[in-house]
């Protein structure tokens, strides 16, 4: 539900008696939801107290909002999908996704497993370690980009990056 | 003819083992570019299909159609008191009726491209041998890894699209045939406890996200369902072998409940159980013949025979004359395949076998 006074998610959902024994309902977004209860207090010195029980509530939650739609916003360097987008699908993008949402990702397997480390069976070849399997995600989005605007030079030098870590990984 | 109570087959239809399994220098399928799954795809083309090792093992993806045939292959199989003959012989895996020591027994083996990680490897069997089917998917996974490298941590293990994937990256599941624990209402007691022991029960017919969908006829005739499919509710901290284990361990106490289910059924005064049966092979009968492939009616109807067929209430002619409808049923879709694939020759073999099993179904019925 988008908050009535702006565009922002509605997180806090108000109920007022209004004068005319009315009722008023307000969905409001943290930041609304403080500046109303504020410029409000004058009225009457009940609400004016209540507002400012809700106040004090509202400064960590208003900063647990913040800190869930810094969260949200980070995208992965490498495949580009958000953690927004992540919790929405529960589908992640790439494998550097485990390394980059390492931190987040670690209680919830821990919740749905009951475990957090692999222990059964293992590619018999060699594995290319996590970063140089990033490293050719990466460079194959960079050599095609390149292609698109044309620059073959740029193309073919990383073409012959690609072909190094691939031989690389094969000797090891 | 092997007594399928001996050997548990009446109630253990089937058993699959998945491997989830994505190439390392690619980003996941649900962020890859058209471009990219066609990339992948040109490297299965070229590296696995039609490689000789890979002979025996049929290749499917976003082609619903190849999933269809997985699910007619772990549910049409009713057991070997069936006329091997009506088995298709060009296509062993995709069909499993009447089929004792055919290659779907052994394991039939699938790998599916680019559905929501790059690669799934599966081997089913017609059997509860989980044991078996590992060591098939196993072969199958290290034959793929030598053509292609996975995305792999040494903390997380093999890496999936799904958190909940991660680790093994493997599913093992079973059908199991429970009628009469449906009829005594005991399914989601038992399943509720299963859970504990990392075991999820689901219906195997029905998907619950497609019940909107269904007519009232169809929803009625599902609202109890009796093929259920046990799969391992985790991936990760424990090893393959005990993940099986815990599949495998869970099965005896629900086998043996549901005999005792099936008994007390049975017993039971003013059963319908006969008469439920022989309707279920007329409605059956009647869609194959009117060529109306509502796959989830049919399912939900072959699991009343099946049952019916259990416990000895239906006569080995009427069997005979439902074998012969689903290999209609079967051979239809097999047209369906060669028209589409522009294969003429063998549309027009699949034709006349087609018009053969109809005159045969028509007989019997004016011989009834």
């Amino acid at each position: 539900m988008k908050c009535n006074k702006c565009a922002k998610q509605a997180t806090f959902h108000i109920t007022d008696l209004t004068d005319d024994d009315g009722v008023l309902a307000l969905h409001l977004c943290p930041d609304c939801a403080q500046q109303y209860l504020q410029t409000d207090t004058s009225e009457t010195s009940d609400v004016s107290a209540m507002s400012n029980v809700l106040s004090q509530q509202i400064s960590p939650l208003k900063q647990a909002t913040d800190d869930m739609r810094e969260l949200d916003a980070r995208e992965c360097p490498i495949c580009g999908i958000s953690f927004y987008e992540f919790r929405q699908g529960g589908r992640l993008g790439c494998p550097h996704d485990y390394i980059f949402f390492n931190e987040e990702l670690e209680p919830l397997l821990q919740n749905v497993h009951g475990e957090t480390v692999h222990v059964g069976k293992q590619p018999k070849r060699g594995v290319r370690n996590t970063e140089s399997q990033t490293e050719l995600i990466r460079l194959r989005r960079e050599m095609k980009e390149a292609v698109e605007q044309e620059d073959y030079e740029a193309a073919s030098q990383i073409r012959d990056r690609i072909r190094g870590v691939e031989d690389a990984g094969a000797d090891e | 003819m092997i007594d399928d109570r001996l050997t548990d087959n009446d109630i253990v239809i089937s058993s699959r083992i998945s491997l989830i399994r994505n190439i390392a220098d690619f980003p996941f399928v649900c962020t890859c570019s058209v471009d990219q799954l066609e990339e992948i795809e040109a490297l299965v083309q070229k590296r696995l299909v039609g490689n000789p090792d890979f002979e025996n093992v049929r290749f499917g993806g976003r082609a619903p159609a190849i999933l269809e045939r997985q699910l007619l292959a772990e549910l049409y199989q009713l057991n070997d008191r069936f006329d091997a003959e009506l088995a298709p012989k060009k296509q062993p895996a995709s069909i499993a009726v009447g089929t004792d020591s055919s290659l779907l027994t052994q394991g039939t083996a699938t790998i599916e491209v680019n559905d929501e990680d790059h690669f799934q490897l599966s081997v089913s069997r017609t059997d509860g041998d989980l044991a078996a089917a590992w060591e098939s998917v196993n072969d199958l996974d290290d034959q793929v890894e030598q053509h292609f490298s996975f995305a792999f941590n040494d903390r997380w293990g093999y890496l999936t699209t799904s958190p909940a994937d991660i680790g093994t990256g493997m599913r093992a599941s079973v059908v199991m045939h429970l009628p009469g624990l449906a009829a005594k209402q005991q399914t989601d007691k038992i399943f509720r406890s299963l859970q504990r022991s990392n075991i999820i029960g689901r219906d195997a017919i029905l998907d619950p996200s497609l019940e909107a969908f269904l007519t009232p006829e169809v929803r009625e005739i599902c609202k109890q369902p009796d093929m259920f499919r046990l799969t391992n509710l985790t991936t990760l901290g424990m090893d393959e072998t005990a993940l099986i284990q815990q599949v495998q361990d869970a099965l005896p106490p629900i086998i043996n409940f549901e005999r005792e289910a099936r008994e007390s059924v049975l017993a039971e005064p003013n059963s319908q159980l006969e008469r439920q049966t022989q309707d279920s092979v007329e409605q059956l009968c009647r869609l194959a013949l009117a060529d109306q492939t509502n796959q989830l009616l049919t399912n939900v109807l072959l699991s009343r025979v099946r049952f019916g067929v259990s416990m000895g209430l239906v006569s080995p002619e009427s069997t005979h004359r439902v074998l012969q409808c689903f290999s209609l049923a079967q051979r239809r879709h097999d047209l369906e395949h060669a028209i589409a694939s522009e294969n003429y020759q063998d549309a027009a073999s699949i034709r006349d076998q087609i018009q053969t099993l109809e005159n045969q179904i028509d007989g019997g019925e004016h011989d009834q």
